[in-house]
Parts: C-alpha cells; sequence; structure tokens
C-alpha cells in the first residue's frame, strides 16, 4: 500500500484514542477486588468521622484493604474492613483513625502485633493509639505549662511586688481619672453594648460548649495514654527492651521532625505570647473601666481586696511550683502511673488557675457597675482564647468587600469575619467603613443636684457619628436560605440570603435601622456572585425606600478567604498534625 | 431623517436575517446529520483532515500546556510543603479543562479555519452553485461530514491531549523538579476520576461541533471575492472560539 | 417553431433594494441556441441562476415545460434540475477532486452504473471536448479555457435537455475562445439540445445563436434571430452591437 486510505489513518487515531482512554479509565477507576474478594475484619473505634466507605486501610503506609462498610454498634463506630488475601496481619494487630497529610483524607492504619497466629475472616482487631500522638500531648502541655509559669510570674511582678504596688497605685489613680468620662461614654452607648454583649454571649455559649468537647477529648486522650502505659507496666519482662526500642524511635522521630518541633514550639509559644497579651489587655481594660465616686478608697483601705489578690498569687505560686515540679516528666511517663495523676492535676490546676485570674478581673470588674457588662467581656475573652487554641474545629472566614454607591459617588467597605463553628451556624462581625456616617439624634438625661435642689437636665444633640460602623450577627441557614439577626452597621436589623449554585450566586435581602427618626426601615438588597473561590463581585439597591435622597445603588466586589490555608496558618498545632 | 430611519430599519432587518439564516442553516444541518444518507467517504475524508492532521499540534500543545502546569503548581504547593499535588492539578487541569478547551482551539485555529476557507472559496467560485445545480445537497455533501468529524474526532484529539499532557506534567515534575514519581503518580490516579476525563470529553465533542458549524456557516455564506474568503476564515476562528468558551463555562456549570 | 421550453413571466428580483429583473419576460425555444447579452452585471447570471433555481425571484412565475419551478420543494426542483447542464464561468470544478472524477460526479451521483462504465463515459466526453487522457489530473493544473472544457464535458455527461452557459468565452484568448465556440456550436448541432448561453461577446454570438435577446435594465429591450437582431433599430442595442462608449447607454 503506498499511501494510507483516509479510513486507515482515521482508524489508528480512533484506534490509539480507545487503547489510552481504555489505559485511563482503567488507572483511574478504582481497581480493587473482583466482587466478595479478600476477607473481612471488624474494627471498633469511639469516634469514626470524616471516615468514608471505600477509604484507605494502610498498614505502614501500604494500601491493604478498604473500608467496607462503617455502622453504628453499642455507641461506637464499627468498621468493616476488607483486606486483601495475601496480606497476613497477627492477631494482635492494633488499629486507629489517621489523617493523610495537610488537606486531611482519613484512613485507617493498622499496626501489626508479634503473635504468631494470624487474622481471618470475621475477627476483630482491637481500637490502639497511634504512637506519636503521646508525644505530641506532652511536648504541647509542656511548652503550655512553661508559657504559663511565666505568665504568672510576670502577673506576680506587677501586682506582688513593691513596684508593683507602685503601679497598682498609679493605675488605680489613672482609672480614677478617666472613671467620669468613661461613664458618661458608657451610659450614652449602653444600648449598643447592651445588644453586642448579648450577641456575644450567645457566641460565647457556642464556644463554651466546644470547649467542653474538647476537654473530653483530653481527658480521652489521658485515659488512653494511661491505659497503653498499664499494658507497658503489665508486660514487665518486654519492657526494658520495648523502651529501648520506643526511645530509639522517639529520637529518630525527634530527629526526623526537628524542623517541625521547632516551628509548632515556637507557634505555641507565639500563641501563650497572644494569651499574655489577653491579660495584658485586661489589666488595660481595667484602667479603662469607670467607677463610682469612692471605690479608690476602697480600693486602697479595702484589706480583702489585697489579701484576694495575694491568696490568688499565692495559689498562682503553688501551682507554678507543682507544674514546675511536673516538668521534665518525659523520662518517667514512660514507667510511672503517677506522672497521669500529676498530669491531670496539672489540667486541673490549669483550670482554677484561669477560675482565679477570672476571679481577680471581676474584683476589678466589679469597679464597673455594670456587673453584666463585665461578666459578658469575660465570658467574651474566654471565649476568643479558646478561639485561638479550637481554630481547628472552626470554618472561616475572612473577607473584605467593597462597593461603590452611585448616587454618592463614594465607596463604602466591609472587613468581615465568619465563625461558623457548625455547618448550619455562623457568626459574622464586621467593621463597616461608611462614606455617610451616621447622622442621628442623641437624648442625654442627666440628674444634678445642688442647693437649689435636684434637677434633671436633658441634652438633645443631632450628632453625625463617625464613619466607622460595625456589625455583629448571628446567623441559621436552612438548605439555600440563610437568615441573620444583628447587629447592621451599628443598629439592630435582619436579613435574609438566598444561595444558588452551588453558593456562587447569593441574593441578599437586608432590613435594619428600624428606629430611625425620620424615614422609614433601611433596606438593602443585592446579588453577590462568586466567579473565583475568593473573588467576587456584587450590585444592589441601597436604602431603596428612603425618599431624602439616600436610596442609592451600588456595585463593587471584594475578595474572601476560607479555605484550609488560613486554618493552617491560624492554629499553632497544625504543623504536628503530620 | 427619512434616511436615516431606512438605513436603520434595513440594518434591523439584515441582523434579524441574520439570525433567521443561522437558525435555518444549524436546523437544516442537524436534520441532515441525524437522517440517512450519510456520505461515508467525505466524512471519512473530514476525520482525516480534522483529526489525524491535527494530532501533531494537539500532542505539542498539550504536552506544553501540562509541563507548564506542573511548573507552575509546583512554585504554588511547595510554598505548603504539598508538591505531592503537582500531579493532581495537572491531571485535573488536563481532564476537566484545559484538554478539551486548548483541544479545540488548537483545531478551531488548523481545521475550523481550514474549513471556513475551504467553503468559502468553493461558494465563490460557484462549487456550492454547481452542486446544487447537479441536484447534490450542498448541507449533506459538505457540511454534515464536517459537523461529524468535528463531533467525532475532538473527543479523540481530547484524549490524547489529556494522556500526553500528564505525561508532560509528570516529566517536568519528577524529572525536572524531584518530585517523587510514586507520589506524583498516586495522587494523580487517585484523585483524577474516570468521571473527570467522560465529562471533558463531553466538552470536547460539543466544541468540536461548535467549531465545525461555526467553519461550515461562515464559509458557506462567504461574501464574494478573495477578501470575502479571508474575512469569512478570521471569522470562523473567532466566533468559534468565542463560542466554545463561553459555552465551556455553562458545560462546566451543568456538568460538574 | 416549437413550444418554447423555458417561459419568464413578469420576474422581479431586487438585491439590498438594488432592481436586477425588473418585470423580465422571455421564452427560451426548444432545441435551439438561444444568447442573452447586455453589460456586465446586468442581470444575465441572475437571469441564468433563475432558470435552474439557485435563485428564487421576488415576484413573477419562471415555467419549465410549463411547470412553475418558483414553487417547488427542495425534492422535486431537484428532479426539474436533472434535465439541466450548466457550464459556470470558472468552470467550478470541484479542487479536491482529479478531472476524470470531476466529470463523472453526475454519474457517480444520480446513476447506478459501475465504476468502469462510469470511467469510459468519462473518458469518451474528455475526448469530446478536446482534453483526451487527463483524467489523472488536478483542476489546478490547468488552463482557464481546458477548465471550461472540463466544465462542459461535466455539464453534458448526463446528457440533459438544457445545458446553461454562463460567459463561456470571458477571460479566455481569442483563438482558445473561438474553440469553445465551436464546441458550443459542435455539441449543440450533435444532439439538437436547448442551449441557453449569457455572453457579452457579440462576434461568438453571432456564430452560434438561432436567437438573441438583449437584456438592459431588469428587461428585454430586442430580441429575434440573428438577422433580426442585425437590423434593429434600437438604439440600445446598435450602441451595444457597435461596442462604442458613447450613445444612449452611459457609462458610470
Amino acid at each position: 500500500m503506498k499511501r494510507m486510505s483516509p479510513e486507515a489513518k482515521v482508524g489508528l487515531l480512533v484506534l490509539a484514542g480507545v487503547i489510552l482512554l481504555t489505559y485511563m479509565a482503567l488507572r483511574l477507576g478504582r481497581v480493587g477486588f473482583g466482587a466478595g474478594g479478600g476477607y473481612r475484619v471488624t474494627l471498633r473505634l469511639e469516634n469514626a468521622v470524616g471516615l468514608a466507605r471505600e477509604g484507605e486501610v494502610l498498614v505502614a503506609g501500604i494500601p491493604v484493604g478498604i473500608v467496607e462498610d462503617i455502622r453504628l454498634k453499642g455507641g461506637q463506630a464499627e468498621l468493616v474492613l476488607r483486606l486483601r488475601d495475601d496480606v497476613k496481619l497477627p492477631v494482635d494487630t492494633v488499629g486507629s483513625l489517621r489523617t493523610h497529610g495537610v488537606l486531611g483524607e482519613k484512613y485507617v492504619e493498622l499496626v501489626p502485633g508479634r503473635a504468631s497466629r494470624y487474622l481471618k475472616d470475621g475477627d476483630e482487631v482491637s481500637p490502639g493509639v497511634p504512637p506519636g500522638d503521646l508525644d505530641r500531648l506532652v511536648t504541647s502541655l509542656n511548652s503550655v505549662s512553661d508559657d504559663v509559669k511565666r505568665v504568672t510570674e510576670r502577673l506576680a511582678n506587677v501586682l506582688g511586688t513593691p513596684e508593683g504596688e507602685q503601679t497598682l497605685r498609679e493605675m488605680i489613680e489613672g482609672l480614677r481619672d478617666t472613671a467620669v468620662g468613661l461613664r458618661s461614654v458608657i451610659e450614652e452607648n449602653r444600648e449598643d453594648l447592651r445588644q453586642t454583649l448579648a450577641n456575644l454571649r450567645g457566641l460565647t455559649a457556642d464556644l463554651r460548649e466546644l470547649v467542653a468537647a474538647n476537654r473530653e477529648g483530653i481527658d480521652e486522650t489521658v485515659a488512653n495514654t494511661r491505659r497503653l502505659t498499664r499494658t507497658l507496666a503489665e508486660r514487665t519482662p518486654a519492657i526494658a527492651d520495648n523502651l529501648e526500642r520506643l526511645t530509639g524511635r522517639l529520637d529518630a522521630v525527634v530527629a526526623e521532625n526537628r524542623e517541625d518541633l521547632r516551628a509548632s514550639l515556637s507557634n505555641l509559644r507565639r500563641a501563650t505570647a497572644r494569651l499574655d497579651e489577653t491579660l495584658a489587655s485586661i489589666r488595660d481594660l481595667a484602667e479603662a473601666a469607670g467607677s463610682p465616686e469612692g471605690t479608690l478608697g476602697r480600693l486602697i483601705h479595702d484589706d480583702s481586696l489585697y489579701r484576694e489578690l495575694e491568696g490568688t498569687l499565692a495559689d498562682l505560686r503553688s501551682v507554678m511550683g507543682r507544674i514546675e515540679r511536673g516538668e521534665g516528666t518525659l523520662g518517667k511517663l514512660m514507667t510511672d502511673d503517677t506522672v497521669y495523676s500529676e498530669l491531670t492535676e496539672t489540667l486541673g490546676n490549669l483550670r482554677s488557675i484561669t477560675d482565679k485570674i477570672d476571679r481577680g478581673q471581676g474584683t476589678i470588674g466589679r469597679l464597673v457597675n455594670e456587673d453584666s457588662v463585665h461578666e459578658n467581656l469575660n465570658q467574651t475573652l474566654e471565649g476568643i482564647t479558646n478561639f485561638v487554641a479550637g481554630a481547628n474545629r472552626f470554618r472561616l472566614e475572612v473577607s473584605y468587600r467593597g462597593e461603590y454607591l452611585a448616587q454618592l459617588g463614594e465607596s463604602k467597605s466591609y472587613f468581615g469575619l465568619t465563625i461558623q463553628p457548625r455547618q448550619d451556624r455562623f457568626y459574622y462581625l464586621a467593621l463597616v467603613d461608611d462614606p455617610r456616617g451616621e447622622t442621628r439624634t442623641k437624648i442625654t438625661e442627666r440628674v444634678v443636684t445642688d442647693d437649689t435642689g435636684t434637677h434633671t437636665i436633658r441634652e438633645e444633640k443631632t450628632v453625625t457619628d463617625d464613619r466607622f460602623k460595625f456589625s455583629a450577627q448571628v446567623g441559621k441557614r436552612f438548605s439555600f436560605l440563610t437568615v441573620r439577626g444583628g447587629l447592621f452597621e451599628s443598629t439592630g436589623g435582619v436579613g435574609a440570603d438566598l444561595d444558588f449554585w452551588s453558593d456562587r450566586l447569593r441574593l441578599t435581602l437586608e432590613a435594619f435601622d428600624f428606629a430611625r427618626e425620620e424615614g422609614p426601615v433601611h433596606l438593602k438588597a443585592s446579588a453577590r456572585w462568586l466567579f473565583w473561590k475568593h473573588l467576587f463581585v456584587t450590585a444592589g439597591a441601597d436604602d431603596f425606600l428612603d425618599d431624602r435622597g439616600r436610596a442609592d445603588y451600588f456595585v463593587g466586589g471584594g475578595i474572601r478567604f476560607v479555605d484550609e490555608d488560613l486554618k493552617f496558618l491560624l492554629s499553632p498545632a497544625a504543623n504536628l498534625a503530620r | 431623517m427619512v434616511a436615516f430611519l431606512e438605513w436603520f430599519g434595513r440594518l434591523v432587518v439584515e441582523r434579524i436575517e441574520e439570525v433567521g439564516r443561522n437558525a435555518l442553516f444549524l436546523a437544516e444541518a442537524v436534520r441532515a446529520l441525524v437522517t440517512p444518507p450519510l456520505r461515508w467517504r467525505q466524512t471519512f475524508r473530514q476525520m482525516e483532515f480534522v483529526g489525524v492532521r491535527s494530532v501533531s499540534v494537539v500532542v505539542l500543545t498539550g504536552t506544553f500546556t501540562g509541563m507548564v502546569l506542573a511548573l507552575q503548581a509546583y512554585y504554588g504547593f511547595r510554598k505548603f510543603g504539598a508538591e505531592g499535588l503537582v500531579g493532581t492539578t495537572v491531571g485535573l487541569s488536563m481532564a476537566r479543562e484545559l484538554g478539551p478547551v486548548l483541544t479545540s482551539l488548537m483545531v478551531t485555529a488548523r481545521a475550523g479555519s481550514a474549513i471556513a476557507a475551504e467553503l468559502g472559496t468553493m461558494r465563490v467560485t460557484e462549487q456550492i452553485d454547481a452542486l446544487e445545480v447537479m441536484a447534490v445537497d450542498p448541507i449533506r455533501y459538505l457540511v454534515v461530514p464536517r459537523i461529524l468529524a468535528g463531533l467525532a474526532m475532538v473527543p479523540v484529539l481530547c484524549v490524547v491531549s489529556d494522556f500526553v499532557g500528564v505525561l508532560g506534567g509528570y516529566f517536568v515534575g519528577v524529572k525536572l523538579l524531584g518530585i517523587n514519581s510514586g507520589v506524583y503518580v498516586a495522587n494523580t490516579v487517585k484523585y483524577v476520576e474516570l468521571a473527570d476525563v467522560l465529562n471533558g470529553l463531553v466538552k470536547a465533542a460539543c466544541f468540536g461541533f461548535i467549531l465545525a458549524v461555526v467553519g461550515c456557516y461562515k464559509g458557506f455564506y462567504a461574501p464574494g471575492g478573495a477578501q470575502g474568503v479571508g474575512k469569512a476564515t478570521t471569522e470562523a476562528v473567532v466566533l468559534a472560539s468565542v463560542l466554545i468558551l463561553i459555552s465551556d463555562y455553562f458545560l462546566t456549570a451543568i456538568m460538574f | 417553431m416549437a413550444e418554447p421550453i423555458i417561459v419568464f413571466d413578469g420576474v422581479h428580483k431586487s438585491f439590498r433594494g438594488q432592481k436586477v429583473l425588473d418585470g423580465l419576460d422571455l421564452e427560451i425555444p426548444r432545441g435551439r441556441t438561444t444568447v442573452i447579452i447586455g453589460r456586465s452585471g446586468g442581470g444575465k447570471s441572475v437571469t441564468l441562476k433563475h432558470m435552474i433555481g439557485l435563485m428564487r425571484p421576488d415576484r413573477g412565475r419562471i415555467l419549465v415545460d410549463g411547470q412553475d419551478i418558483t414553487r417547488l420543494e427542495k425534492g422535486a426542483l431537484n428532479e426539474v434540475r436533472r434535465r439541466f447542464g450548466m457550464l459556470f464561468q470558472e468552470g467550478a470544478l470541484f479542487d479536491s477532486l482529479t478531472v476524470g472524477e470531476n466529470v463523472a460526479f453526475p454519474l457517480v451521483e444520480h446513476t447506478q452504473l459501475d465504476r468502469a462504465e462510469i470511467e469510459r463515459r468519462g473518458s469518451e466526453m474528455l475526448v469530446t471536448v478536446g482534453l483526451p487522457g487527463t483524467e489523472g489530473k488536478m483542476p489546478a493544473e490547468l488552463s482557464g479555457g481546458m477548465r471550461k472544457r472540463v466544465g462542459l464535458a461535466r455539464a453534458l455527461i448526463l446528457e440533459p435537455e438544457i445545458v446553461l452557459f454562463d460567459e463561456p468565452t470571458s477571460g479566455l484568448d481569442p483563438i482558445m475562445a473561438d474553440a469553445i465556440d465551436r464546441l458550443i456550436l459542435r455539441t449543440q448541432q450533435e444532439s439538437g439540445r436547448t442551449y441557453v448561453v449569457i455572453s457579452h461577446d457579440i462576434r461568438a454570438t453571432f456564430k452560434i445563436a438561432h436567437k438573441i435577446a438583449m437584456l438592459y435594465q431588469g428587461r428585454i429591450i430586442a430580441e429575434g434571430t440573428p438577422e433580426e437582431i442585425r437590423r434593429n433599430p434600437n438604439p440600445i442595442l446598435a450602441q451595444f452591437l457597435r461596442g462604442t462608449a458613447e450613445g444612449p447607454i452611459q457609462v458610470q
């Protein structure tokens, strides 16, 4: 054949295409067992969160089977694992749930034991604690207690020494100066504050739930660890041998992960430094808090306050002593049960430290007449601290949004933070830079007593506030409908969002500022189009019921981050989680 | 004023006529496509032209796209220590998006323009009229084989492009950047699903249809003269490319 | 004279508001050669394309053997077209096919003949037009005159009743033009078919025509045998036949 016919050429190309496609299909399709191949074993876990059917089962990192079924049995997750016939595992093999890399796909890891009998079809594998988790816990705890010690030492320096007294005195003098002005500020903004705090209370309630869950987790880990060491102790003959191997492995692990460890530790240290800052800000807060007349005297002359402070510091010191003694127990940890009670104690102490700090804060807080204000602030701070620690569990969204108001010819900006502790629930906090500011009438009533009697002075003035407003909202999602309520640009309001096309298109209607003196309620309708994971454009009508020329339409766009990166950056333990 | 109205009115009428002509052409082409008889010889000729002769350019673009994807993805992922995901990125991008789109754009540039030029020349030199005079339906004889060729061959080329793209990515990722070859392959195989590839092929078929129909339409109604043919060719490439990119969005939105 | 084979009855056609045919009335006699003369761009080609249904008139009827082809469906129109052959201005050969394939194309499309017979008839027809042995060549290798002759071979191969010629001698040197004219004359005399030729070549027209019709501004302003045309006093016709720029026809 001197020349190939078109048919032959096309045939060759199609054949090549089909071969390539078949090859890809074979590589990409999940080729595993034939129907019913392999043998099945079961594994019971406390928690199988994130594990999916058809998930991988690995031994020493090598796939040996799949998770065939996941079911609930007696309050635990029972997994049915289908393993390849050619993989023989000893009967004392233990299994656990692990996470792949940073992007976190869950899989089941089996660690073979040393028994001479092998698992067969229908056997049960016992759950085990994967090595490495223990080190991680201890390392973290040590570092935390280090930092707590540093913090309390510094606290003691501030409060317990003559210099500290001097500082305190100066502080109180400063307080007195600011008290009067602050009181009026608080009175003026009482409504706003109360609303904010009510919202924040909702927020912290949720956060507290999470903290509780977290505590259980730690307790569980400790319990697990205790169980593990008990098993170790039972096998005394083998223990020396095991210990040697274990420490060898530990060394290797540490050597291998030295960089990561160092990074994690510095992260932890940074986290606690943040705690330090938090405490500093608590002090600043106290400085700034207002008090009624005569508080100065009470503060200086009231022995009970000093006693309380001293008691607190003594407690702290003793706690720190105990923590110090508890330190460096990494070695002991392997042999000694008491370490665990100490660890538990340490945790208890840590809790009592926070309680006491809370109480001490309460004392200073009483300087302000509004107890509830302070309690709320406390809860908020606690919530925020816990939030920083537990960022792993959250979905976070940081967003910036600019809207160009066409009539006004200026731009309005929103910088927002969305915290989503649960799938269907979120909190939205935002700082809003509004070029129009906010105009409203303020009425101040003041009771003045002078030699002619008691008068009520009523002041009325129209104020145009500065441009900055803030929003704090609670939202709940039902399928594609989301309802929100709370603060909208520093006023109360409600809003609804409709999400379509995997949340890429969002239609929003918001109603707020119901109490506007003149004009109807502020309505804002907009559409947002998320054309890329991080970027969106928006357009809509603002305040369109208004007939005083504030009605406007706008176009704009913004950027948002919700992805794993953000979490990764915020979560100090993320580096360790490899 | 009257002149203006007349001019404007004629403009509107012409636009509407154009739309109608589009629709009629498409309807006639589709009707001829689904009813026998089919001209097998012409179809194979066109398949050879659209498919076989585009292999080299598709292999070239596919390979380099895969390579550059690997390079770019590596740069980004290295910051997170996730170099292993380069393979996944290359595989997914090629299968879902770049394979179909780049292949069809290259075929548009190579074969779509040639279709428009060939039919345009046939129109200008009265060859299409000659067919009609000889009682041969030019739609069946000229248009249907080309549409079939686009419909059938662009997906085949897309498979080739996907494959060489992944190979190119592998070459850059593993051989030049030093990503572990096992990790690279494992991540590619693990996260790229067959459905990704198949949906990509559906896209490719749609694009093939678009580029062939646009090329035929523009050529079929080419205005007189060699200039007219040139204009038709350019318009065909631009229109087909734009339509491919627009329909790509909607197809993606529908399928994924 | 027998009943005319093609009748134009008040045919109007305009493009983009410009009138090309303005109530054209014309009869084409059966079995004769009719030459339509007129200026370039004066609607001659348009008239020809109407005869074979490539264009449809805005108004008016076109009868082929009494059947109005302006209202026919595609299928029925194709039936009518099988009775026609047409030689296009540039030949309109298919570039992708060889000369042999071009000539044989109508046979392949419309007959059930076997391959050998088709090839035989194709070669025969090429001999008739004076191009023996050129079957394997591609149209691009041929000169303009050769291409026209291949086009004529293709137009004649199905032995149609009516053959249309769109400017058969334009763009050719005088010798080649004469050769084509002779070919037309000879094939018409041999077969006795109806030929319709449009041309502005006066000399050729008088050589081949049985009937001449002058198309001017969308109408036939003069028709008749060559003798009648020569004697016709119409100044427009006279100017056209003389071939001068002076006269009632203004050159724009």
